[in-house]
This record gives C-alpha cells, structure tokens and sequence, in this order.
C-alpha cells in the first residue's frame, strides 16, 4: 500500500527544491544574465548608431543588410548579425549547461544515494526539477528583454512585438529542449552520454532527413519539394529546431510527451544505473542507427553520385562502408567498450538491409511514380499551375493547396488540354538515363539553403486530379539553373512546355485569374486603359489609364473612391460576358497579353504596341489590367520569391481585352464613367489619377495631359483607325 | 518494525543480496557486519528505499519503502560518503528537510548545531570527512526519524565525536524509540552501541542474534592433549575453527562451556583454558567458517 501525498505537501516540496536549485545554480544564472544584457545592449547600441535603417527588428534577424553595406559597415554588419543569433545561441548554451546540473542527480551514485532515500516521489523529482531548468532559463531571459526594454523606452522605439516574438521563441525551445534532455538524462547513466546522445540525435536526425528528402525529390520527378518546407518531419526530434518558433503546437506537445514520459521513466529506472552507461537501451539504439545511417547516406550518395560500381551498387557499397565502423565507434564510445555489441549488430543488419532496399525503390521508380499520368476517363476533375499565371494568395504556397486544386476544372476539354501538357511534360523526360543520386545532393538543399531555394521557391507547373474513385493526384515540377548543372535537358523540358490552351481557357480563368480570385490586399494594379478618342489630323488621341487600384514603385497607394465597389461591378459584368461569349470573343480577350508580356506594368504599356494591337483588333474597346504581389519585386528578375517566403502574394498579371461583344463590361465601365457613350476612356474620370503617354524617339514621356496640340508634333506618324466607331 | 522478506538483488552477474530474510524491531539498535563487498550497503540502500529489490519485499510499518514518500518521510539514511552540493550549508540544506520531511524538529536541529563543533553557515563541501558526516548526522536526527539507517557512520569521527554520536543515538531510542541500524567494519563501536547483530557474507545472512547471544555462544579455547583426538571429536564439540600447533590446538567452539568441557575434560588435557571472545574474533571465525579465508588473508 503507498500513501499519497497531498498537493499542496508537493507544491512545498517542489518550492523548496526550486530554491535549492537556484541557490546551487546563482553564480551560473549570474553569468548568463550578464551576458545576455551586454550582447543586447551592444546589439542595440549599434542599431541605434547606425540610423534608421537598422532596426531591432526581430532581434535583429531581420536587419536591412542593404542599408548596412550601403553605409559601408561590412564589419558591423557581421558583427551584428552575430550578435543577434548569439542571444539564441546563449540562451541554448545555458539551457544545456542548467539542465545538465539539474538532472545529475540521475548520473552520480552519491545524489542518487541522496535523491533516492529523500520523501519525494520520483516522478514528482523529475517533474519538480523539469521545472526548476525552466525558470531557470526563462528567469535571466526575462532579464534581458527587460534590458531592451527599458532601453527601447528610453530611446523612444517600441519593440514590444518584436520582444514578445523573441521571448515566445526562447520561451518555446527552452521548452522543448528541456523537456528533451530530461528524458534523455532519465534514459542514460551517466552525464557526458546523456549529452553526447542529445547533441548527436539534434545534429543526426535533421541531417538524416535530409537525405532522405534528397532522396526522395531526387528520385522522384513532381514529388512537391516544398512539403519538407518548415516541415515537422525535418526536425520531428531537433528540439532545437523550437527556437525558430514555428510549429508551436507540435512543440507543445512533444515537450509535454517528453515530460509524461520522463516522469514514468522515472518510477521505473534503477537508480544503481547512475554512472553506468544507460538507464535505458532503447534511445542508444536509435541514435546507434541514426548516427549509423547519417554516415551510411553520406558516403552511400557519394558514390553514387560519382557512378562508383555504376550507381546504385556504389550506393550499397559506400553506406555499408561507412555505417559499419560508426555503428562499432558509437557503440565504443557510449558503452566504454565492446560489451553487447555483437547481440545488437542485428540493428546494423536491419538498417542496412532497409536502408538499401528503400533507396534502391527510390531509385528505380519501383512504383513508376515518375512515368504516371492518370487517364482520362479516370478523372473527375483537375488543377493546373503555372507560375506566371496563377493567382496565389499571400502566404500561400502552392504545394500545400494542391489538394484544393484537384477540384477546381471540371471542365472536359480544359482536362484534356492538362493531361496534354502532363503527357508532353512527362514524355520528354528520359528516365532511364538519369544517375538519381546527383540529383540527391540539390535536392538536399532545396528549400533549405538560400540559393537553391531561390530557384525553387514554387514549381513553375503543377498538376492535381481527382479521380473518379476519390484518390487525389497530384505533381510538380520545377526547372532550375541548378539542376540544369546536372542534368542539362531539364530546362528545356520545362521551358519547351506549351500550357497557352490551357490558360486561355474559361475554366482556368474562373479558377486562377487574379481577376476573379485575387483578394484586395494581394492586388497592387487594377486600371482599366484604353485610347481617349479617335486620332484626326490635327490631335492624336490619349492612351489613357484609369486606376481603380494603383500601388507605385515608391509604394504610394492611389486608390480611386469606392474602389472596392467599383472592382467588383466591372469584375462581376466581365465574368458574366466570360459566360456568354463565343468562342471567337473568347479568344479575343487574351490577345492583348502579348503585349503586355512586355512591359512590366500596364499602365506603362508601350503606346506603339497599343497601337498596333488596336489596328489589328479593331472590335476591341478597352483592356481591364490586373497585378499582384509586392511592387518591388517586379525587378528583382526572381520569380515568385516573396511569395515562397509567405510575405506577399505571387506576382501574376492579366490583361484582358474587353471587346465590342461585352455588353454588360462595357455598360458598367460606362456607368462608372470610366467608358463614354462613344466608347472611348473619359479622362474625367477620376480627375488626377488618368494620365497619358506618347511616344517620342523610342522613350517614353510621361505627362499630365495639356493639349492635343503639343502632342501631335510628337506623334506625326501616328494614325488610328477608328472608322469602326 | 522492518520486514525484510526473501529479497534479492543483483548487479549484472553479482548477485549483492541474495534471498535475505530480516525482521528489524522498533527500538532496537541492529548492526550490519560483514565482508568487503558482502552487500550491507546494499542491504541499506534497499532498506532506504534507493534501490529497488529485484525479488522479495521490504515492508516499513507494513508498507513497501520503495518511491513511497510517507514511509521515506519517516526514515533517514546516511550512506558511507553523504553528497553535499557544492553550496549546500547546513542551514540551506535544512531549509530543504523542513518540507520534506514531515517530522522535522527545529529546536532539536538548533540544539545540535550547538553541541557538534559546526558552524550552520559554512559550506559543508568545505569541511572534513568527519565534519561532513556530523553535519549528515545533525540534519538525520533533526529529522526525527522512526529509522535511521547509517553506514560506516564511525568512519572518520574522532573518539569524542564517537563518543558523543553514540550518546545522540542511545538517547533517541530510548525517548523516540527510534530503530537504528548501522552498517559498519568498527565491530568494537557496534559491541557498544547494538542490540543485535547481523553477518553478512556473499548477500547472505550468516547470522542474526543478540549481541549477548553471540559472545556468550562461542568461546576461544586452547587446549593441550596427550594424544590427539581424532576430526570426529572435534566435530562432536561443534568446533567452527580449529588452529593447531604440535599438540596445542586453537579451538573456536559454538556453545557454553557447560557442554563442551565436560567432554574435552574426558581427553584429559594436559593443559585447557576457555575466554570469551571478542566480536571481531567471533566475525573472522564465522567468516571463516563461511569459507572467508581470514587466516589466509591476514
């Protein structure tokens, strides 16, 4: 029979074994305090000198890097960025250090003598002690936020967000990373192991996930590679990885797990295990085969890379290479010895076995995932993406939604146009001649490292289909300068991919156009454009522009008044003539985004251009523009990199012409005033925000509009053909 | 009392306990006595609750020691080398007892404090191996515990200390009725302090009696024969040790001298003289007799 103790005895208890926790550990907490406010201070310090640019901005892993060299402080630069993840790395140091003291009373025969015959029960000594390591990190942490604080406030900024964000972040591996190490400490026997076991699982394991995410995108042609992106499974046992402070929830829960687990650990484990090489088999078994397979992997994808044996049997040859030895010197290592090395050699067996025969269906495309298409007749509805087409909303990523996607054409000939593409995609491929293994190297790093990620943020094409027995389908597929180092032909599959049937199509533009489907923040353009008048001798007409919605290079909004209301009315009549038209008016409506490929920014459109597109489609009355995402990023000549990064939405632009035929647009345009009876732009709309353009010596010259007068000189061998109107 | 029922524990191949059997009754002072590596200390870990036996059951009060708080809050071990933290004094050490255990009794640990040499304040980890384990001792009995359980406590203490040591715990068990059991290689410190003894060889109990009992139960005797008397002679007297030189024997007989004189007198010795023992002479002739090579040893 056991008694119990009441709760409020354990309260006591753990009070009391806090505070002798924190009188044991005063002069270490002493030092980390210290450390911590002098690194912010000097951080800060800096930013302030440096001028407004620099900022504490999520404690300063944000910094304007641009604005720093631009100032020519290089070194400062450096300096500070070190600076800024030296509060994490101090905050991890100390952690490590504290949990260590705190939970070596499981490691030393002499406390566990204490610890062992003392009232308490051992789970509630676990528990208690768990929770002393917390304090004990997150006390000196509120330390030196309140340091920023004070100097924040003293300084007259606020950084009460970026602060909170810090704290939540430190707060959260602290948490996790505690946790993790109390039920490493419970499993091993002595303190240097119990280290030794959290480095290697915290270092081995997201290495080893990532080779096997190398692996599997290597192998694997339309695998979505961003699925690994701030992916739980990459750092499912890194707790470090908590300091990122994303995937809270996970954290919480794996911290809470390692805790119940520890604490029943704790009623179980001997205390005679103190100093004795582990309490516990099981953890040195899996970091056994985990050190074992990183090692494996490594030299396994080396060879193969470098067609030793041809590939695959360089594979097996360099894995068994490697994790042999490393499975006996990790064993050497934690055992002190040879002791219960044969009798687990039949893990080593296991993973080897495993290990090869995983890679090796990987790499055959045993289950011809590579070659798949789905048939026809098998599908009930499809999704397609094209990178310079579709709208994405903002922090949105493509991979994640594919799902989404398989239900959004159900349109048969659109399918068809999908599954053509597919199909042409698919075929170029050569398969049979490709070395896997060179491939597991990019990607590796996709996503990971700044300049492969920047070529990968989304996959320029991806395919989603629901079959008609409900399983969903889906790929995508990248080219990249990176992979074109290795496998040359891949670009031009990928460029060579005819995907115009496709997006030209009512079902694709229903489900993917800005026009339909962007949402008001994401949209930085929305103008309706078109000619003032029809030129005559003596006056050339206005191009002119007027802006619904308008963000500009400098990032000054123009909206016009009730812009919202006025979106929706001209999107509502287009959409409903989108229902109506014929197919010769349908094909009318994309005819104007050739020449806006062109040019960036439609309201810049080259009026030549315009010109000539107007002569040649004389049933056109005006275009509706669209674009989306961050305006800066229109020159930085990478595709779609904010959007990977979740901070804006994906840049796309439409242009669609809107032609005599379009009925409801064109009354709504002139019941806004934006189209005259005569069908032509009225430059009273909206009075200061239309504005016109010619063309003078191939410039461009922008000015507020005068007099037809002036601009005829300029524009002598312009002519436009209204006698339609 | 403590019931100590058949248990075993066992180290990888060493087997420590092996099937012990034990009743301990409140009040009594027990000493442990036994070989190097004979299994007291481990007996006591498992009587304190630190280790768990793999076979049998210790019972305190009728309940298992074993990560039950409300039976450890009435014990106290003090193993051969205390662990002190590095920061621990025995002021900020009691502070820690005071919640832990239920019966701390700070007037007592006032009182100790001032009747052993030890300054409160000062860090423990900086004293003397004697000095440390009075500090143990002061925070053990401030505790006021129903067991104590102490091993190789003598060890490093100076004859004063001793003295007065044995003097804290006499008089505990005579007002608290406090249950002593001490662990230790000082038999002649155990002769003065205990009730009953125990021997311990190979995690086997040799022997379990009172202290009376044992002394009075084997006597020392030499004895001088005109002719030698056969194995069979010996065995019938119950002799445990014999040590012979010419016709002069070294006798260690199980017994009083009511049973075996009269049968030694039969031999007519030249010479016969029988003494008590001591309890060192009594625990290297069990030992011998359970095959502890003394002689050899020594």
């Amino acid at each position: 029979m056991t008694q119990k103790t009441s709760f409020k005895s354990r309260m006591k208890q753990a009070f009391s074994f806090f505070r002798s926790d924190l009188r044991a550990c005063t002069p270490l907490l002493v030092v980390f305090g210290l450390i911590s406010a002098v690194t912010v201070v000097i951080c800060y310090t800096i930013c302030v000198v440096l001028g407004d640019d620099m900022t504490f901005t999520g404690a300063l892993l944000s910094l304007n890097f641009l604005g720093v060299t631009n100032s020519g402080t290089g070194i400062i630069e450096i300096f500070q960025y070190s600076s800024a993840n030296l509060i994490y790395l101090i905050s991890i140091i100390f952690t490590i250090i504290y949990t260590v003291r705190i939970y070596s009373y499981l490691h030393n025969k002499r406390k566990a003598d204490l610890y062992g015959s003392l009232p308490i029960g051992r789970s509630t000594l676990f528990v208690t002690k768990t929770a002393s390591a917390y304090l004990m990190s997150i006390i000196p942490t509120l330390f030196f936020l309140g340091v920023i604080s004070i100097i924040t406030v003293c300084t007259g900024n606020s950084v009460i967000s970026e602060l909170s964000s810090m704290f939540l972040k430190i707060c959260l591996g602290t948490l996790a990373s505690i946790s993790f190490f109390g039920l490493i400490a419970i499993c091993c026997g002595t303190m240097l192991n119990s280290v030794l076991m959290f480095i290697a699982v915290c270092v081995a394991y997201p290495l080893s996930a990532i080779f096997i995410k190398g692996i599997v995108v290597g192998c694997f042609d339309g695998f979505y590679v961003g699925i690994f992106k701030d992916s739980i499974i990459m750092n499912a046992l890194n707790p470090l990885a908590a300091y990122d402070g994303i995937n809270i929830i996970y954290w919480l829960i794996f911290s809470v797990a390692c805790i119940v687990l520890g604490a029943f650990l704790a009623k179980k484990r001997k205390a005679e295990r103190a100093q004795s090489a582990f309490a516990f088999h099981l953890p040195c078994y899996i970091i056994k085969v985990l050190v074992s397979f990183l090692a494996g992997m490594f030299l396994g994808v080396l060879f193969g890379s470098v067609n030793v044996l041809g590939g695959y049997a360089g594979f097996v040859f360099g894995f068994i290479l490697a994790s042999v030895p490393v499975y006996i010197i990790v064993h050497l290592i934690l055992y002190r010895g040879f002791s219960k090395l044969i009798k687990t050699s039949i893990q080593l067996g296991a993973l080897i076995i495993v290990s090869c025969v995983g890679v090796a269906l990987c790499c055959f495309d045993a289950f011809g995932y590579n070659s798949y298409v789905p048939k026809t007749q098998d599908i009930k509805s499809a999704g397609f993406y094209d990178a310079n087409s579709n709208y994405q909303a903002k922090g949105s990523a493509v991979g994640k939604n594919l799902k989404d996607m398989a239900d959004d054409i159900t349109d048969k000939d659109t399918i068809a146009n999908i599954l053509k593409a597919h199909f042409q995609l698919v075929d170029n491929r050569n398969y049979s001649v490709k070395n896997k293994f060179k491939n597991t190297w990019v990607s590796m790093f996709k996503d990971n490292v700044p300049v492969f990620s920047e070529i990968s943020k989304n996959p320029d094409y991806a395919f989603a289909y629901t079959l008609n027995n409900g399983n969903i389908v889906t790929r995508t597929y990248s080219s990249t300068s990176v992979f074109d180092e290795t496998e040359s032909y891949l670009s031009s599959t990928y460029n060579g991919l005819d995907t115009s049937d496709i997006i030209y199509s009512k079902g694709y533009i229903k489900a993917y156009s800005p026009l339909v489907k962007a949402d008001y923040k994401d949209i930085n353009t929305f103008i309706v454009a078109g000619f003032d008048g029809k030129a005559t001798d003596d006056k050339h007409p206005d191009f002119v522009s007027s802006k619904i919605i308008y963000i500009d290079d400098d990032g000054t909004v123009d909206y016009s008044k009730n812009y919202k209301n006025t979106a929706e009315k001209i999107k509502e009549a287009f959409l409903k003539d989108l229902d109506n038209c014929s197919d010769e008016d349908f094909a009318k409506i994309g005819q104007m985004t050739e020449y806006a490929d062109h040019a960036l920014d439609v309201a810049y459109v080259n009026y030549g251009e315009y010109e000539s597109f107007i002569k040649s489609e004389p049933d056109a009355v005006c275009v509706i523009a669209i674009a989306t995402g961050d305006v800066n990023s229109y020159y930085d000549g990478i595709r779609n990199m904010d959007s990977y990064n979740g901070n804006t939405a994906a840049r796309t632009q439409v242009v669609y012409t809107v032609p005599k035929s379009f009925k409801n647009t064109i009354k709504a345009l002139q019941e806004l005033g934006i189209l005259n009876s005569k069908l032509y732009m009225d430059k009273d709309y909206l009075p200061g925000d239309s504005t016109s353009y010619k063309e003078y010596a191939g410039e461009y010259y922008y000015d507020d509009y005068t007099s037809s007068s002036d601009l005829y000189d300029y524009t002598d061998d312009s002519y436009i053909d209204d006698s339609e109107y | 009392m403590i019931e100590v029922n058949h248990i075993t524990k066992r180290f990888g191949k060493v087997t420590a306990v092996d099937d012990f059997t034990l009743d301990i009754n409140r009040g009594s002072v027990l000493g442990i006595v036994g070989s190097n590596g004979g299994g007291k200390s481990t007996l006591l870990r498992i009587l304190s609750g630190v280790f768990d036996a793999d076979n049998g059951e210790v019972k305190i009060n009728g309940q298992n020691i074993y990560n039950n708080p409300s039976v450890k809050g009435e014990c106290f071990f003090i193993p051969d080398f205390p662990y002190f933290s590095n920061s621990a004094t025995l002021e900020n050490t009691a502070y820690l007892y005071r919640s832990l255990y239920p019966n701390w009794n700070e007037n007592a640990f006032r009182q100790f404090c001032s009747v052993f040499p030890i300054d409160p304040d000062a860090k423990i980890i900086d004293m003397s191996k004697g000095m440390q384990r009075q500090a143990a001792l002061i925070l053990a009995i401030s505790t006021c515990p129903r067991y104590l359980l102490l091993d190789e406590i003598f060890d490093g203490l100076d004859p004063v200390v001793r003295r007065l040591v044995k003097k804290i715990l006499i008089d505990n068990v005579s007002a608290n009725d406090m249950t002593v059991v001490i662990a230790s290689h000082n038999l002649r410190e155990l002769e003065e302090l205990c009730d009953r003894i125990c021997l311990i060889h190979k995690g086997k109990l040799l022997l379990e009696r009172e202290i009376d009992e044992i002394k009075l139960g084997l006597r020392k005797v030499q004895v001088a024969f005109t002719e030698v008397p056969d194995n069979s002679f010996f065995e019938e007297i119950n002799v445990i040790n014999l040590w012979r030189n010419g016709n002069i024997f070294n006798l260690t007989i199980r017994g009083t001298e009511d049973e075996f004189m009269p049968k030694l007198e039969e031999r007519k010795p030249l010479y016969i003289s029988a003494v008590p023992m001591t309890l060192e002479e009594i625990f290297i002739s069990e030992m011998g007799a359970a095959g502890y090579d003394a002689e050899n040893i020594i």
